[in-house]
């Protein structure tokens, strides 16, 4: 309740200065009335479709660039060959900022879905793939001889093997790429809008309607918290062996 | 040179002859044979840095000899100094790993059978759900001699799987290995530094110095001279034995 006190002291006062007007509204709504206006888009359903439509194309980009990036870390981690293919070319796209791209890939794959799901695949592609390549290669090489003593086929090898033996990394790569897939989709969607939430920050800039892009903004934190939430939950179901629960009495063989 | 890995020509032992391997300007096999016969535990002595590992890893196909006349090894499963279990695995998919590459045996009842009951015969069925990071050294290198005998091997290497317990939980280790031993009769190449250890187990104790096999003794005649001789082989003065026994 104390680490709340702060908090609400702040919303408190921004209603203070909203219901005197010492801010006009245009400027900085207060809380009742952005709450009002959430109510309001929510009946209508502009919200919940922006959200629905956001949501999908997160979810198909950061989808093709996980896998993208998982296959394209192993490849490199399991292999020298891999490596020279497939590094380089994704350490230089790692300096470009993937935003600044966004004009290039509107213009190879014109307006509608394409571009908006290839800036979110190029943004998340990367972490994965870092994250994937450094942890198969910090993979104990004990643990690997063992695969190579009982002579596991090379799928066997990544699958049970490589991959989990990366998997903290490449989970630490997943959430950094969840964050980034956000920040993508609010750039393709504010650059290019069509439908998603974007599209209804833009417009609300267009009608200078300051609830509903506090509302927009909003809206992204607490997805950006939502997947982080989920990856962390995901997380320490993933890597429960890191910390077993001790048998009550150790024995002493 | 010949590098034949197939168990018809050894029946199931190890033959080798002339191997060698050099790291950098260090010779540290020169020109080794070796025999193990079939059903023996044939235990390897040597000081340390002698080549011992670098001899089993040649023997399990972890490493390539420089040059050898002939190296026939039957199948083999490893238990190194380090038990190496997969910690993501539970105990019971770690010895079930070796129930699934190339060369596995097949089981009757499916790989979790097969592997519970091979922790019940180290003593650990009630800890096959548990993780291995649950586990104590000792319970964990039992848990790799499972693993390593799930698999059936022909010849069952061991680089010094005992050293890094106490002495206590070593003592049941070698109770453990001669009852497995008894039971299931593989033939058993036993890396130790360990002269007491060497004596207790094998039929047969070799000794590595200088790159090759330089002796072979039958464990039979009067303990006490055999240890001896074998303290003189490894190049241990009395001097040394002395003040290592206060
Ligand atoms: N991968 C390697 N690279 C370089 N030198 C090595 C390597 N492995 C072993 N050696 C050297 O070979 C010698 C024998 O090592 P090892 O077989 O591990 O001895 P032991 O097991 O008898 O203690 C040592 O001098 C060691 O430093
Ligand atoms: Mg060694």
């Amino acid at each position: 309740m104390r680490r709340w006190a702060s908090t609400l002291a702040v919303i408190v006062l921004w209603q203070l200065v909203a219901a005197l007007e010492l801010l006009p509204p245009a400027v900085l709504p207060g809380p009742i009335t952005l709450l009002r206006s959430a109510a309001a888009m929510v009946v209508d359903g502009s919200l919940p479709g922006a959200l629905a439509i956001s949501l999908a194309r997160v979810l198909a980009g950061s989808a093709v660039g996980i896998v993208l990036g998982l296959l394209l870390g192993l490849v490199a981690g399991l292999w020298r060959v891999g490596e020279d293919l497939v590094d380089r070319p994704v350490q230089m796209l790692r300096t470009i900022p993937f935003t600044a791209l966004t004009p290039l890939l509107i213009l190879w794959f014109g307006l509608g879905e394409a571009p908006k799901i290839a800036l979110i695949v190029i943004a998340t592609v990367v972490p994965v793939y870092l994250n994937t390549f450094s942890g198969v290669r910090a993979v104990d090489p004990k643990l690997v001889e063992v695969a190579t003593v009982y002579r596991l086929s090379a799928r066997q090898r990544a699958v049970l093997v490589l991959l989990p033996g990366a998997l903290a990394p490449v989970l630490v790569g997943l959430r950094y790429a969840l964050g980034l897939a956000w920040i993508a989709v609010i750039v393709a969607e504010t650059v290019n809008p069509s439908a998603g939430v974007g599209h209804l920050l833009t417009t609300a800039r267009t009608y200078v309607r300051t609830d509903i892009m506090l509302i927009c903004v909003a809206v992204y934190a607490a997805l950006g918290l939502l997947t982080d939430t989920l990856v962390r939950l995901v997380e320490t179901r993933l890597l429960r062996w890191r910390a077993p629960a001790l048998p009550a009495a150790t024995r002493r063989m | 040179m010949s590098l034949s890995r197939t168990t018809r020509q050894c029946e199931g032992g190890v033959q080798v002859r002339g191997l060698s391997k050099r790291y950098g300007q260090r010779l540290v096999l020169d020109g080794l044979d070796l025999d193990v016969e079939l059903g023996q535990i044939v235990a390897l002595l040597g000081r340390s840095g002698s080549g011992k590992s670098t001899l089993v890893r040649i023997l399990a196909g972890l490493d390539r000899p420089d040059a050898s006349h002939h190296l026939a090894v039957g199948s083999v499963a490893v238990a190194f100094q380090e038990p190496r279990l997969l910690p993501w695995m539970p105990v019971w998919r770690n010895v079930a790993l070796a129930l699934e590459g190339a060369g596995a045996p097949r089981t009757d009842h499916g790989p979790r059978t097969a592997a519970v009951a091979m922790l019940d015969e180290v003593g650990l069925a009630d800890r096959a759900d548990d993780w291995p990071l649950a586990l104590s050294g000792g319970q964990a290198q039992r848990v790799a001699l499972a693993r390593a005998l799930v698999r059936e091997p022909d010849v069952l290497l061991l680089d010094e799987p005992f050293s890094g317990l106490d002495a206590l939980t070593r003592i049941s280790m070698h109770q453990l290995v001669r009852r497995l031993h008894a039971r299931h009769r593989r033939t058993m190449f036993l890396v130790t530094h360990d002269i007491d250890e060497a004596i207790r187990l094998a039929d047969q104790v070799l000794v590595l110095a200088e790159g090759r096999i330089a002796a072979a003794h039958l464990v039979r005649h009067p303990l006490h001279e055999l240890r001896r001789d074998l303290l003189g082989e490894l190049g241990v003065t009395e001097d040394e034995t002395s003040r290592t026994r206060h």
